[in-house]
């Protein structure tokens, strides 16, 4: 299943994943690898089992059997605030943001390794706390301008239109400073101008942070003209996972989508 | 209606107001319904009237370490509970607090319902000499002002640290378990961490309103501590306000004044009936304000709107 090249540096390793809930087998055995620097699209009909992989990955469900590896160690079954500590961040297929607080202090919240999260800290090193506060915000607003959310972010998250809201959940998943992101359709509900430049700027960031990412998206267009590889699931199992113009050609996709033609 | 009624009440309100402060903690800025808060509360004032009274400790040396007994009570209760869902909690705090409750009402070491009496001396000792410099205001005749002043100092302290670690990072992880803790999760915070600390909080000021409560009847019995105290606390944080520690001072002072100031109304029942028509009217008022005015006195609407 997995092509030359393709598993060379993985920085993600799936390897054998099952996830039974009750009768139904979500995910069945599904194996694939994502190369470090890539950005790889995973495809599928509804119910392939896409978003419960993405639980699994990020520690939101544990696997009844098989391994997940970040960048050489194993994550399986690590809780999510573990898993996202590790540089493996996640956004949500609906947008999860903090509605009752402003789009700085959601950006802000994301950063990683602040002194004033710890009562013991804010009791002894105020001056620390202040310090880190003054770079996290400067920090946080650069990330808001390149997403032109900046004359929003004295704004509460709530008010938001859904677009932004999938711009910002971004923003904020980059503030954790990840290696690798997981988006779970980050172009759902957005409008193509919009979702153009979220993924102009996730090219970007490929090149200058060498990220990963890994995306579900159900625009074909967007999966074949920018994703390096393609990992296709269907029912619970990966069936294929390769260059897009070869996952395209590939007669198990093409039955998995539409179906199986006549005899 | 004296002087000293009211100061009396003010004594009330202040020890409802600190109470109420742990509940804002939790409810209003991290999303914990916390019903069990009058558990805290009572494990707070007995551990402080029996290590004074059993095991002969100073008053002032019992009160930091009944705090730390209510907050050792505070993760016991958490660490399990927390990992349930938000109404599940909800559920298990109230039967900690009835298991507290009915443990120290039954229970030879707390007294039973008898109670435990003897632990204030040291307390009005230094009031007595309070009132004395308070006698050269003119203000000496007024037997509760030193537990007042004391009572709404202590609020104030309280106030002013939780305010300061609302505005903080610690804060703002607090406020974002509050919204949806599993973004929360997703960002890296450890979600049950900043739970079990803001359970903690509450139970030390919960144990902090046990002690000026036991000052203020000189003795302590179980039916104190019912869960009536926590609901009236809900009223107040209602009336108060969702997310603001200020709105707790205000709500705890007009919920005492009406409940109090109605007792003075002179109608043609008996005062039994009365006593009910009180409470009758405050749910009420209640009613009415959260239609009007469903975020609170202080509360902010905003915020209230944007809430699923």
């Amino acid at each position: 299943m997995t092509e030359a090249g393709f598993a060379a540096d993985p920085i993600l390793a799936i390897d054998d994943l099952d996830k039974r809930f009750g009768g139904l087998r979500a995910v069945a055995g599904a194996s694939f690898s994502v190369r470090r620097g890539s950005l790889t699209a995973l495809i599928g009909p509804n119910g392939a089992g896409k978003t419960t992989l993405f639980d699994l990955v990020t520690g939101f469900t544990s696997p009844d059997r098989g391994t997940i590896r970040f960048d050489g160690g194993a994550i399986t079954g690590l809780p999510p605030h573990r898993i996202t500590r590790l540089g493996l961040v996640r956004t949500f297929q609906l947008t999860r943001v903090f509605a009752a607080m402003t789009v700085l202090d959601n950006m802000m919240l994301a950063s990683p390794n602040q002194p004033g999260e710890s009562l013991w800290h804010l009791a002894v090193q105020q001056q620390a706390n202040r310090r880190s506060e003054t770079a996290v915000r400067e920090r946080a607003l650069a990330l808001l301008r390149r997403f032109d959310l900046e004359n929003k972010s004295a704004d509460y998250a709530g008010t938001l239109s859904g677009g932004q809201r999938k711009l910002l959940e971004l923003a904020r998943a980059l503030m954790t400073a990840p290696r690798m992101v997981l988006l779970d359709e980050p172009m759902a509900g957005v409008n193509r101008v919009l979702g153009r430049r979220l993924l102009d700027y996730v090219a970007d960031l490929r090149r200058t942070d060498d990220m990963t990412f890994l995306f579900v998206e159900h625009d074909m267009d967007v999966v074949m003209t920018r994703a390096d590889h393609v990992v296709v699931m269907a029912d619970g199992v990966v069936i294929a996972a390769d260059k897009p113009d070869v996952v395209r050609a590939d007669p198990r996709v093409i039955t998995a989508y539409l179906g199986r033609a006549p005899q | 209606m004296s002087v000293e009624f009211w100061i009396g009440v003010g004594v009330i309100a202040g020890i409802y107001a600190i109470f109420v402060l742990g509940l804002q903690i939790n409810v209003g800025f991290t999303g914990l319904l916390n019903l069990g808060q009058a558990g805290f509360m009572s494990i707070g004032a007995y551990a402080m009237g029996m290590l004074v009274v059993d095991a002969g400790w100073s008053l002032w040396a019992a009160m930091p370490v009944a705090i730390a007994i209510a907050v050792t009570a505070g993760l016991l209760v958490g660490l399990p509970s927390l990992r349930l869902r938000a109404d599940y909690f909800a559920i298990a705090t109230i039967a900690f607090a009835e298991i507290v409750r009915y443990t120290f009402q039954n229970a030879g070491f707390a007294g039973g319902n008898q109670g435990i009496i003897g632990y204030d001396a040291e307390w009005r000792a230094l009031a007595a000499w309070l009132l004395h410099q308070l006698a050269h205001l003119g203000l000496g005749g007024i037997t509760q002002l030193p537990l007042f002043l004391a009572v709404w100092f202590c609020f104030g302290l309280c106030l002013m640290v939780l305010r300061l670690l609302a505005a903080s990072p610690w804060g703002r992880v607090l406020r974002a378990i509050r919204e949806d803790e599993d973004a929360a999760a997703a960002l890296g915070k450890n979600v049950l961490v900043f739970k079990l600390q803001s359970l903690a909080i509450a139970a030390a000021l919960a144990a902090i309103a046990g002690f000026f409560l036991a000052l203020n009847v000189t003795y302590l019995y179980p039916s104190e501590f019912d869960p009536t105290f926590t609901f009236l606390g809900y009223a107040v944080l209602v009336l108060g306000g969702y997310a603001s520690y200020g709105g707790v001072a205000l709500g705890a002072v007009l919920l005492w004044s009406l409940m109090e100031g109605l007792r003075f109304l002179h109608l043609p029942i008996s005062d039994g009936q009365q006593g009910s028509l009180r409470f009758v009217l405050i749910g009420l008022a209640l009613i009415l304000l959260s239609m009007l005015r469903p975020q609170g006195l202080l509360g902010r609407k905003a915020e209230m709107r944007l809430r699923r």
